[in-house]
């Protein structure tokens, strides 16, 4: 059986020639890049996010060991015993 | 001019566009329209879909202008850009379609002819080919999206094979097998779309 029919059928679309979008195309594409630019969120670059976090986790261990450091002075005995005779300075 | 300096332009203007001049975009937007309007239009083979993508390609090209790494030329990333939002676009009409099937199912005799491929008319073919453009455009949608993306980048936008390779990050010999696979294909969705031609 001839082929070559289909062939020149699938020929017509080789090559075809450009079509051109919407001359106001450009414009609505400048308006929502405009629009996106406006909406869009403040977002925090990772290095300056991640500076962030550290100086948070080395306030956070800072409280925890001064919490600790004061709980341990608290409980040791104090060096000197609050009597009658250090109230009666003046 | 040559090929690599065309090359050492389009990256420029693209650093450019990257820190926000507006002559650059509009320059690599005269330069790249037609390409990715005429790619995105063999895809969805509807004109104001076609658009939308245009849109949609060179919002993200402008987005992601500071994040072009250089590691192929700025045509294949932007080819590579609508390829990708295209296909994102006719998954996404699919499945749309699959929905209306659905729903079918439950409204007998009820149609949705919006969901339906139409007949399409591709503003770039001669009058007296429209006919037989119709039933190969037709044939195209068919096709798997490989194949269809190898078809549409050699024959429809007539990139050298080895361009259509680099978009597709594949090899040329792939490209081949892919642009056999296809014609293979189309020849035989062309023997049931025109049963008339068969003698």
């Amino acid at each position: 059986m001839n082929e070559n029919w289909k062939d020149d059928v699938l020929n017509c679309v080789t090559g075809i020639s450009k079509a051109e979008p919407n001359s106001l195309l450009y414009h609505t594409i400048r308006e929502k890049i405009i629009y996106n630019a406006r909406m869009k969120p403040s977002v925090v670059k990772k290095p300056y996010l991640a500076l962030a976090a550290a100086c948070l986790a080395l306030v956070l261990t800072a409280n925890i060991w001064i919490f600790n450091q004061s709980n341990v002075t608290s409980s040791l005995p104090t060096d000197y015993p609050i009597d009658l005779a250090n109230f009666n300075l003046y | 001019m040559d090929e690599s300096n065309q090359f050492e332009q389009h990256r420029l203007l693209l650093s450019q566009v990257a820190e926000g001049s507006e002559p650059a975009f509009a320059a690599l937007y005269a330069m790249y329209k037609n390409s990715v309007y005429n790619t995105a239009l063999s895809y969805l083979q509807n004109t104001v879909e076609a658009e939308d993508v245009t849109q949609d390609v060179f919002v993200k090209i402008h987005a992601s202008a500071a994040f072009f790494q250089g590691k192929s030329s700025v045509k294949t990333w932007i080819y590579r850009i609508t390829i990708n939002h295209t296909l994102d676009q006719l998954r996404h009409k699919k499945r749309q379609k699959r929905f209306g099937d659905f729903v079918q199912l439950f409204q007998p005799g009820g149609t949705n002819p919006s969901l339906d491929i139409p007949d399409f008319d591709h503003p770039g073919v001669l009058l007296d080919q429209k006919e037989d453009a119709r039933i190969v455009f037709k044939a195209i949608a068919l096709l798997p999206e490989q194949q269809k993306t190898a078809f549409i980048l050699a024959f429809i936008e007539d990139l050298p094979r080895q361009e259509v390779a680099l978009v597709m990050n594949v090899s040329i010999k792939a490209v081949e097998s892919l642009l056999q696979r296809a014609k293979k294909n189309l020849r035989s969705s062309l023997d049931f779309l025109l049963p008339d031609r068969r003698v």
